[in-house]
């Protein structure tokens, strides 16, 4: 049984005029101490899975169906209060940017403090705190600091420092390091990696960069317009991806080119949530596209240790 | 071979207030020479705030800087009157990093790239729409509005603009950065067949590794506002000399090797 376990989830967005399906029956689970990435372009859903998992979806958004069990729990039918006690003690995240998520007027010492749980004084919160910051290896004079007197590695680890005050057993990192440079954001991710081996910690990372999730996760996700279409173990997905999207997106990366060759591109875009095409999604831009694409969803077919969803593999069908 | 562009000893600080109001002195740039062959693909690396972006407005004049040539064709153009840069001007351009900002929100995609072009209205139309088919906008699409497009596509239109002009010589600032990967993809393409085909000279600036090595004949490293190395991409990326050179690489090695 996995830390987490999200089943059948589908959720919806209501604009205007009318509700799309943003995450189209998404399940998977995440083991104890594992650490997966979850892969694909902007609006494939990405941090929507995220919001959903910590409950803090838009009011426009809305859980239809489906079961999101943390420990055992369905957090779908908790309340707000509920789940206050739920995030941070059980389930934590960090965001894109951090400055964007510090408070300004208050020292980060001050917001830190706020994040601890349980009934302790202030004073053993405040130790509490400057151990984490040692362990972010942050200097403790950080403590009395205001957000904008760090730079952005510095403000990502308070960032981390906060999500793992509470010992979480879940960490969800949504793309952590794409707002900084290259040689910053490779001490962050030796942090988090270090983190997560001495807390125990499983994780799910959510990042567009393939090449980093290689070498970050034991497991990658493959998804594409609201659903996931390839689980797979990280190298196994890189040497030999089963889904033609997973294939196509490998074939895009500029590193796996020798100068002046040309890129193999994906033909298309990506499809808007509103005007879905029938059957499987991503048939017209598949290059091994059959007729009972356009028809049918194909279902999710075991194959070794990976599971995808296309019909070269098997033929079962459910109705769309 | 002919020298496009040569830059001596580019110096630019800038004078910037900061919190509490105390002007500070920033050396954005300090002392940048470099030289472009025509038809090469210079690539520049380096992180953020190493002085990039302020070199490639700088060697075209957006930004002037406060010592040292800049060369272009064998003119100098550093202290050129605006005026008698105006015809130059036209032979080297810029293709920003955001998609979103850099097109006018009120013109056309047909009337963004016509703005530049000489001529009839009949001519200025024909070779807009055929600059636009070359970058692989649609046709029912030329007259829509930028906000009706995707990123990849707006910035297809930013590099029609770029062309209209006839360059030689593209700063491309970023381009990609903004970008999917598979989006990314289809503009690099693009960047490598319009270079064969219009005959291009790029200063390709980009923090990522992986498209600069893909892009470009020499790469130079920017660090702290000086090109600390620069070579071509083969034998800079197989034995570097800087420091920082090495552990840039040490990093995308480790990180992102498959």
């Amino acid at each position: 049984m996995g830390i987490l376990e999200v089943k059948n989830l589908i959720v919806s967005i209501q604009s205007l005029y009318k509700k799309v399906n943003i995450l189209r029956n998404i399940s998977f689970s995440i083991g104890k101490n594992e650490v997966v990435s979850l892969v694909g372009e902007s609006g494939s859903g990405k941090t929507f899975t995220a919001l959903s998992i910590m409950k803090l979806l838009p009011q426009a958004a809305k859980i239809e169906t489906g079961e999101i069990l943390i420990d055992g729990e369905n957090i779908i039918e908790k309340d707000e209060k509920k789940m206050v006690k739920i995030r941070g003690e059980k389930v934590s995240m960090i965001f894109q940017e951090p400055s964007s998520h510090l408070n300004p007027v208050f020292t980060i010492g001050n917001q830190m403090v706020e994040c601890v749980k349980g009934n302790l004084t202030k004073g053993e919160k405040k130790e509490k705190v400057i151990e984490i910051l040692k362990e972010v290896e942050l200097p403790e004079y950080i403590f009395y600091q205001y957000p904008h007197q760090l730079s952005g590695g510095m403000q990502q680890r308070v960032m981390i420092g906060m999500a793992i005050i509470n010992k979480p057993s879940l960490l969800i990192a949504d793309e952590p390091t794409t707002a900084l440079d290259v040689s910053t954001s490779f001490r962050i991710i030796n942090l988090l990696k270090k983190l997560i081996s001495t807390h125990k910690i499983s994780v799910i990372f959510i990042t567009h960069d393939i090449s980093l999730a290689v070498n970050f996760s034991d497991k990658i996700y493959v998804m594409y317009a609201g659903e996931i279409v390839e689980k797979s173990p990280s190298k196994k997905l890189i040497n030999s991806p089963l889904h033609p999207y997973s294939e196509k997106l490998i074939a895009c990366l500029p590193e796996k080119y020798k100068k002046r060759e040309k890129i193999k591109t994906i033909e298309g875009t990506v499809p808007d949530f509103s005007s879905l095409p029938s059957g499987c999604a991503f048939h017209p831009r598949c290059p091994y596209k059959k007729e009972i694409c356009e028809k049918f969803l194909p279902e999710e077919i075991k194959i070794g240790e990976s599971y995808v969803r296309c019909f070269r593999y098997g033929k079962i069908t459910k109705n769309n | 071979m002919e020298k496009l562009l040569k830059t001596i000893n580019l110096k630019k600080n800038f004078m910037v207030k900061d919190k509490y109001g105390m002007v500070k002195k920033i050396n954005a740039l300090r002392g940048v020479s470099f030289e472009i062959d025509k038809g090469e693909t210079l690539g520049i690396i380096g992180e953020s705030g190493s002085g990039k972006t302020t070199l490639g407005k700088t060697v075209i004049r957006l930004i002037e800087p406060d010592e040292g040539k800049i060369i272009f064709k064998n003119i100098d153009i550093t202290h050129k009157k605006e005026n008698q840069l105006r015809p130059l001007r036209k032979k080297f351009q810029i293709i920003f990093q955001n998609p979103y900002k850099s097109l006018n929100p009120r013109m056309t995609a047909l009337e963004i790239v016509m703005e530049a072009i000489d001529g009839s209205k009949k001519e200025k139309i024909e070779k807009g729409e055929y600059l636009l088919n070359i970058v692989g906008i649609k046709k029912n699409k030329f007259r829509s509005f930028p906000y009706q497009f995707s990123g990849g596509e707006r910035q297809r239109i930013a590099i029609a603009r770029s062309l209209s002009t006839e360059p030689e010589f593209i700063v491309c600032d970023e381009p990609t950065s903004n970008l999917d990967l598979s989006i990314q993809a289809q503009i690099l393409n693009l960047f490598m067949d319009l270079k064969e085909k219009f005959n291009l000279t790029y200063l390709f600036i980009s923090h990522d590794l992986k498209v600069i090595k893909f892009v470009s004949d020499r790469i130079g490293v920017m660090f702290k506002g000086r090109i600390v190395e620069i070579g071509k991409t083969e034998e800079i990326i197989k034995n570097p000399e800087n420091p920082y050179v090495r552990e840039l690489f040490e990093i995308e090695k480790k990180q992102f090797s498959i």
